[in-house]
């Protein structure tokens, strides 16, 4: 089920709602569970099973193997978890890489049928995490199974993050269960919502229809190409900020906080700094389960190619992930190398060139390296083309986002630092939510799901 | 501790959001009802010539429905009725020699499935509405989608039609008979909650049809169903409101009642 459909907003999200704070305290938990169950359920029972299973294992392991040494309870509690993940998601990748013929294809078909379970990268990650924590002695065995479960599962943030660690999480499902009164923060929950969800359908989703008439294998000349890069940049930012601003604005809804998962990326001074700022619960998760484990900045070129590489297969199972994740550890190296240069530029500049260089990786999402080498020489070719397909209205448009991008702050317009009154008023947040359920018909699935 | 005794407080914003935004969704679902209701002969098939075609904006499908069913209630009866899906939508009276064209009327839905023909023919039958020489009824490729278009009974959405059989149906059918009235209710909901929907179905006749010649309507027309021009022409979709005025017909002005 997604967000941004008539399903969720007008009765899936009203119907567990009213549940949630009709039922007594102790039952608000399984009302969270299993309003997630269904969440995630109506993409398919196949996911579902696969969720439940590796569910039961984290919990099995975890509570019942702990007399285990350390490194070995590691071991066993992730290898079902990371196994499921290479089955559903790389087995494909992998038996094109090896070059398995037809008789051991054959043998995987079932894995292979399947379409990717929706964010099984997300959990799978969050369940690691548990894991290794539970073994690093950093937090304590969860032996409230529904608890553990509604973790794992909790619906605002299962397809698409933002990746949670239990300690963040573990005393507010404790305060939901016990408490009379919980805090919802409706005003809050509505705002993110309903901004979301015009963010969503207005910055990802329509820029996302115009860039469909570019075909890379048509070539109009230099401005197109790059018109689609740039834009692509934010259909891709608009797309998964929209969903992590919604998962938050959910979670306040059901009283529980949730952490932030952009910091205004694209307002980076340099590729350091956008890590920082893009997708941060991965960026901490890669940095924490993986960076640091291997030495981190003692060996710092070889780490964070390592680092860079495991992030780009995290995204998907394909050799242009891994090109993107290459192309980003390079550009991490090449600052490490001239920060003092880097540093010294005007801080326009180093945002500008920053999203430039940023923006450049983005088509690896959706083309091949060939694919992307080409996009590259297009751009960089200086043809212009007598008949273009962006005109000057679709630069206005992308310039109106770009300005709102680069110049509005959301600390000051979504989180209130600076508060500007305009959107906080009800009718404005009810006009953007019902402009965006009127554009649903444009929608498409949040770009992250299917990682 | 039920809500009740919960004692949450009272959050005036979030209670003034609902309220604006469940006013503004409920004009356009009233809106739409109205428009429904009061325009089931908006277009007057027996005006239409041979080679004429009408085209329905947006994805009003349930619109077509109804009124394709309110010219079987209350229209002229028959000699030759062609029930059938989309397939079927391009045979018109200009294929039969005369007199057999002008006694044929072209039932077909945009998106039907045989049990759902079947239900239009057996309420027809009962209440004397068939056409009464022939009926040619024709359904599209069976292995499509492992055939399911062709028998699952909710391609239509001839909501008129969801409980057609209680009074005959079992417990576990009438389970199924009600889920699929959710179901329908649902996508109808989804279908009127769009743009493109309310620019046609609402505003359009407020602001008076734009006929548009058939040659100009040949031309976008391909354009508009493979791809909307909104795709290709936005960021100034404004385009899209000034389109949602225009309903395309090709022909004369008497196929508007």
């Amino acid at each position: 089920m997604n967000f941004n459909t008539v399903e969720f907003l007008f009765f899936f999200l009203p119907a567990t709602l009213i549940a949630y704070f009709a039922v007594p305290p102790r039952w608000r938990i399984y009302v969270i569970l299993l309003a997630s169950l269904v969440f995630y359920g109506a993409s398919g029972l196949t996911p579902l099973f696969l969720l439940l299973l590796t569910i039961t294992w984290g919990y099995v392991v975890s509570n019942y193997a702990r007399a285990l040494p350390r490194r070995l309870l590691i071991a066993l509690s992730v290898c079902f978890p990371l196994l499921m993940l290479w089955l559903y998601k790389y087995l494909r990748f992998t038996i094109d890489l090896v070059g398995a013929g037809s008789t051991t294809t054959g043998l995987f078909e079932p894995f292979l049928v399947v379409v990717i379970p929706a964010g099984i990268s997300f959990y799978t990650f969050q369940m690691i995490s548990y894991c290794i924590d539970v073994a690093d002695g950093k937090i304590e065995t969860e032996r409230n199974p529904i608890k553990f479960a509604a973790f794992i599962s909790f619906f605002p943030q299962l397809i698409a993050g933002p990746i949670l660690r239990y300690d963040n999480i573990r005393d507010q499902l404790e305060r939901v269960m016990v408490e009379k009164k919980v805090s919802p923060r409706f005003t809050t929950g509505i705002k993110f919502l309903s901004f979301g969800l015009l963010a969503k359908v207005v910055g990802a989703d329509i820029v996302l229809f115009l860039l469909e008439s570019y075909r890379i294998e048509a070539p109009t000349g230099s401005a197109d190409a790059l018109y689609s890069i740039l834009a692509y940049s934010f259909v891709i930012y608009y797309d998964f900020w929209a969903y992590s601003i919604m998962a938050i604005g959910l979670a306040w809804m059901f009283g529980i906080e949730l952490p932030r998962n952009f910091l205004e990326p694209y307002i980076s001074f340099s590729p350091k700094e956008f890590w920082r700022r893009w997708h941060v619960t991965l960026s901490y998760w890669v940095r924490d389960y993986l960076y640091l484990r291997i030495g981190g900045n003692e060996r710092y070129v070889v780490n964070i190619m390592i680092a860079f590489l495991a992030t780009g297969l995290w995204h998907g199972a394909g050799l242009n992930f891994l090109a993107w994740g290459l192309y980003h550890a390079f550009l991490v190296i090449a600052y490490h190398l001239t920060q003092r240069v880097w540093d010294r530029l005007p801080k326009p500049v180093g945002i500008a060139l920053t999203f430039i260089l940023v923006s450049f990786g983005w088509p690896l999402f959706y083309l091949d390296f060939g694919g992307w080498v080409t996009l590259m020489q297009q751009v960089f070719s200086f043809q212009l083309a007598p008949e273009p397909i962006f005109r000057v209205r679709h630069w206005l448009f992308l310039a109106i986002i770009a300005a709102w991008t680069f110049f509005v702050r959301e600390r000051w317009w979504l989180f209130n630092e600076k508060p500007l009154p305009v959107f906080d008023w009800a009718p404005i947040q009810a006009t953007a939510m019902f402009i965006a359920v009127l554009l649903f018909s444009f929608s498409r699935d949040f770009i992250y799901f299917r990682f | 501790m039920p809500l009740s005794r919960q004692k949450l407080r009272v959050d005036h914003k979030a209670i003034r959001f609902m309220v604006v935004f469940l006013a503004l969704v409920g004009i356009v679902l009233a809106c739409h009802a109205y428009r429904s209701r009061s325009n089931l002969e908006f277009v007057a098939f027996e005006g239409l010539k041979p080679d004429e075609r009408v085209i329905y904006f947006g994805n009003a499908v349930s619109l077509q429905g109804s009124h394709k069913l309110h010219h079987l209630r209350h229209g002229k009866q028959y000699g030759i009725g062609v029930f059938g899906d989309h397939t079927v939508g391009q045979f018109s009276r200009g294929d039969l020699p005369e007199p057999y064209g002008k006694q044929m009327f072209n039932y077909f839905l945009q998106a039907a499935s045989l049990p759902e023909i079947a239900d239009v023919i057996r309420y027809a039958a009962e209440h004397e509405l068939l056409p009464k020489d022939v009926l040619i009824i024709q359904i599209e490729n069976p292995y499509v989608a492992g055939g399911q278009p062709l028998i699952a009974h909710d391609r239509s959405d001839l909501g008129q039609f969801a409980f057609f059989n209680w009074g005959d149906a079992s417990l576990s059918e009438k389970f199924l008979l009600a889920m699929r009235w959710c179901e329908r209710a649902v996508n109808r909901v989804k279908e009127v909650l769009s743009l493109q929907n309310i620019w046609s179905n609402i505003f359009a006749p407020i602001y008076g049809a734009v006929v548009v010649e058939p040659d100009t309507c040949k031309a976008t027309n391909p354009d508009r169903f493979a791809a909307p021009p909104w795709v290709t022409k936005l960021p100034s979709f404004i385009e899209m409101f000034v389109i949602g005025f225009q309903v395309r017909t090709p022909g004369d002005k008497k196929v508007f009642a």
